[in-house]
């Protein structure tokens, strides 16, 4: 018998629902997450409808993508859940932070609270970054073995891109603004995501 | 390296996922393992060969080239 702690968690309600059924929440999630973004855009009352839609839609596509996926079949582990539990938590304290705080900062006196507004989306993305790192940690040996892989692969590819637009802009042959850094944690993100489907893929989906 | 993890695992009844509930590893893992796409640490075939109380070199085999 195993402790609780190390017991695989089941957590899914969907892992008893129809391929068809998960697909359609798999879809739902998505159209939350376009009239999220849509309410966002238009402001007054839907600001706050749309903050609250993407707080749930984001999650959400998170876990009902893992339901249909050809991959990660399997119960959550604890790690994984954990995760899951924080990204949950911390999407919307961005969300919340990017859209009613940051904006501030461009008004306000130049000093150490215009950089702490400015500054403060990030604090939300480090959580994130700690409980990715602890979701890492907790994985067994293959799984390390190919979030690693992924990592590397991304921070390769998000480093000589940005070394090469760097360098781009530092000879004058592109004109970039410093916002631009604002894409470089979506693209690791993406590259790592893409990369860890592919490795995962080859390991095929077994019975 | 071969293995008889899928056999051994046949014999008493088990699917990947009770197997990988035993070991503490994922279901991928275990997948992995049996198709020979992945060569477990020593550590978690120790921890394979004491489930299925045999010697460790009964349940992994070397390829013939390593023979």
């Amino acid at each position: 018998m195993l402790p609780t702690s190390a017991r695989p968690i089941r957590t899914a309600p969907l892992a008893h629902w129809s391929r068809r059924q998960r697909w359609l929440f798999v879809l739902f999630s998505f159209a939350l997450m376009l009239v999220g973004i849509h309410w966002l855009m238009r402001g007054g009352w839907q600001l706050w409808a749309g903050l609250l839609a993407m707080s749930l839609s984001v999650p959400m596509v998170a876990y009902s993508c893992r339901s249909v996926s050809r991959t990660e079949t399997g119960p959550m582990s604890p790690a994984e859940r954990r995760f899951l539990i924080e990204f949950s938590f911390s999407m919307p304290v961005y969300f919340v932070l990017v859209i009613l705080l940051w904006g501030h900062a461009r008004q306000m006196d130049q000093g150490w609270l215009r950089a702490l507004v400015a500054v403060s989306p990030a604090l939300p993305v480090a959580w994130l970054s700690v409980a990715f790192t602890r979701m890492i940690l907790g994985s067994d040996e293959l799984m390390q073995r190919i979030h690693l892989q992924a990592l590397a692969v991304s921070a390769g590819a998000v480093s000589i891109l940005s070394m090469a637009l760097g360098f781009l802009a530092a000879a004058k042959v592109l004109a970039l603004k410093g916002d631009i850094l604002l894409w470089v944690f979506p693209v690791l993100a993406w590259v790592y995501g893409s990369v860890r489907w592919w490795l995962m893929r080859r390991l095929g989906r077994g019975d | 390296m071969h293995n008889r993890l899928r056999e051994l695992r046949g014999e008493l009844g088990w699917s990947q996922g009770d197997l990988a509930e035993q070991l503490e590893v994922s279901r991928q893992t275990v997948n992995a393992i049996e198709t020979g796409k992945y060569d477990p640490s020593l550590p978690l075939a120790f921890r394979i060969a004491r489930l299925f109380q045999q010697p460790i070199e009964k349940i992994f085999l070397p390829d013939e080239e390593n023979a």
